[in-house]
């Protein structure tokens, strides 16, 4: 155990890493996503796990896995998350690549995974429960953190004419290595002009395929076609390029199953 | 055939419901649950009716839609009786469902009026269902949170407990379906708009809660004044938001562009 100095000087250390993160977003404005795309991130990834599981076997030693390890540090974890969601919930343009926003969840990402190491051994009878919902929140947090550089969301203003020209969120202009070309586009309108269904066929590299809301073509593995809009001879076709899907939808569905079994298990309180 | 017979459907369906809502109060759980599993049968056996006639699944229209709400508003409310043996569950369930079916049956313009290209998903049904449920069970928890503040009795806390556990596993599921459905209509699992952000936050408030609970167990008064800011931030979630400047840009202000 730590004794309430060692605490204090933690507590201190933390608030001092949280003031430098809005100094950074003051001074350098938001944090240079683009600099940890792949293969960059797969190394500050695998560095930061040796870094948590070498923290976790000296935890006898170290006062600030101790810390990390602790309750405090769980609840401040959880407030930090409940405050980042707020702050981002209140903005216009929500600034998810900010130095506060990254680094605080990197903060929830380091106490959850010391607290999923220390759970392993753990006997009992919620012990499944706890790996599946604290591993599918981790898999599911961690993707969208160090998968974002990564991901790409682009879009496409397809007609008649074939075209491979796409412009990302910034406005910038790139190139698919595929084609598109619009072959029919069908609006049905309700009474009062809005539209209820468009749907449009679209020829991706020779395939005819056909693109709804709701319905969007897989080009390949984490590579989506989404139809978002129309103009008069043309629809508006966004691609989304997203790697890191396949561990985001392993922790989703390894959270939906932890939800099932607290829902059939129960919370039992404090007994549990 | 079609909605024509709804009427009678809706009838049996609600009469069904309001017998095993009475047998629970009575104490009567394997008859109430045997009686509800029959609502959901009748009720499904016309959805199943629609579907054929309509040659499509049931999904485009606002009719449609509140079929789907008053079906699985049974199904949570027969599945939580089952496992959770709340009484007052049952009874719940059927007002809830009973409203959707009588808004059917009054207002048959709205069996036609399709819903804006983006609602018309299977993912939408469960995941309104399921978080007007997780609503429910949160909301009763809160009540029983005031309850324990002013007076102290260890079995409240028990059934805050149940109650807890059973209501953020259902929000818990009605948040991720809709991150599901955000992935297949956008592409985008969370975009952080008001909404998606007040429920983050909810989840976290109450994640904070249930941890307080297993890890100081003692801090009665304190884990139940976060029950009630937990449910004060979900009041903002499920309409407060509306209220807010960001709201204008949510993507989940349907009714503004219907």
């Amino acid at each position: 155990m730590i004794n309430s100095s060692k605490y204090r000087q933690l507590r201190l250390g933390l608030l001092g890493v949280g003031v430098v993160l809005f100094g950074a977003q003051w001074l350098f404005g938001s944090f240079p996503i683009w600099l940890f795309a792949a293969p960059m991130n797969l190394l500050i990834g695998a560095l930061w796990l040796v870094l948590v599981w070498e923290g976790f076997r000296r935890r006898t030693t170290l006062p600030i896995v101790q810390y990390l390890l602790s309750a405090e540090a769980t609840y401040i974890a959880l407030a930090v998350a409940a405050i980042i969601a707020l702050v981002l919930g209140l903005q216009s343009s929500p600034q998810t690549t900010s130095w506060p926003v990254v680094g605080g969840f990197f903060y929830v990402l380091t106490v959850l995974s010391l607290v999923i190491l220390r759970g392993w051994r753990n006997e009992g009878g919620v012990r499944w429960r706890f790996l599946i919902t604290h591993c599918g929140l981790w898999l599911a947090m961690t993707s969208a953190l160090l998968g974002a550089p990564d991901k790409a969301v682009l879009r496409a203003e397809v007609g008649a004419e074939p075209t491979r020209e796409a412009v990302n969120e910034q406005g910038k202009k790139s190139y698919l290595d595929y084609e598109l070309r619009l072959e029919k586009f069908e609006v049905e309108n309700s009474e009062n002009g809005t539209p209820q269904m468009f749907r449009a066929v679209v020829e991706v590299d020779g395939e005819i395929v056909d693109i709804e809301v709701n319905t969007p073509y897989s080009q390949r593995y984490g590579e989506d076609i989404y139809l978002v809009s129309y103009e008069k001879n043309s629809c508006i076709l966004q691609i989304v390029r997203e790697p890191w899907r396949g561990i985001t939808m392993v922790g989703i569905a390894m959270l939906l199953l932890g939800a099932f079994l607290l829902f059939l298990q129960g919370f039992g309180g404090a007994k549990q | 055939m079609g909605w024509s017979i709804f009427p009678w459907f809706a009838t049996a369906t609600a009469l069904l419901a309001v017998v095993a809502s009475v047998l629970a109060l009575c104490n009567r759980r394997t008859s109430a649950i045997v009686a509800s599993t029959l609502s959901v049968v009748v009720l499904s056996g016309f959805v199943a009716m629609l579907w054929l006639t309509l040659e499509r699944p049931p999904m485009r229209t606002m009719g449609e839609t509140r079929l789907w709400y008053s079906l699985f508003l049974l199904v949570a409310g027969v599945a939580t009786y089952a496992r959770w043996r709340f009484k007052w569950v049952l009874s719940f369930s059927t007002l809830l469902s009973t409203v959707f079916m009588v808004i059917n049956c009054l207002r048959p313009e709205l069996h036609d009026k399709s819903l804006m290209p983006a609602l018309q998903s299977a993912w939408f049904m469960p995941h309104v269902a399921v978080y007007m449920f997780s609503y429910a069970l949160l909301g009763v928890a809160t009540l029983a949170a005031v309850f324990h503040l002013i007076k102290r009795e260890e079995r409240v806390l028990t059934a805050i407990d149940k109650l807890l556990g059973g209501g953020l596993a259902l929000f818990t599921v009605g948040m991720l379906t809709g991150a599901l459905w955000a992935k297949q209509a956008w592409g985008e699992y969370w975009s952080w708009d008001a909404k998606e952000a007040w429920a983050a936050a909810t989840w976290f408030i109450y994640l904070g809660a249930i941890h307080l609970r297993l890890l100081r167990p003692k801090s009665e008064r304190k884990f139940c004044l976060l029950l009630i800011v937990a449910f004060l931030s979900l009041q903002m979630c499920w309409y407060g938001v509306n209220y807010l400047p960001t709201a204008t840009k949510s993507v989940h202000s349907y009714n503004r562009n219907n």
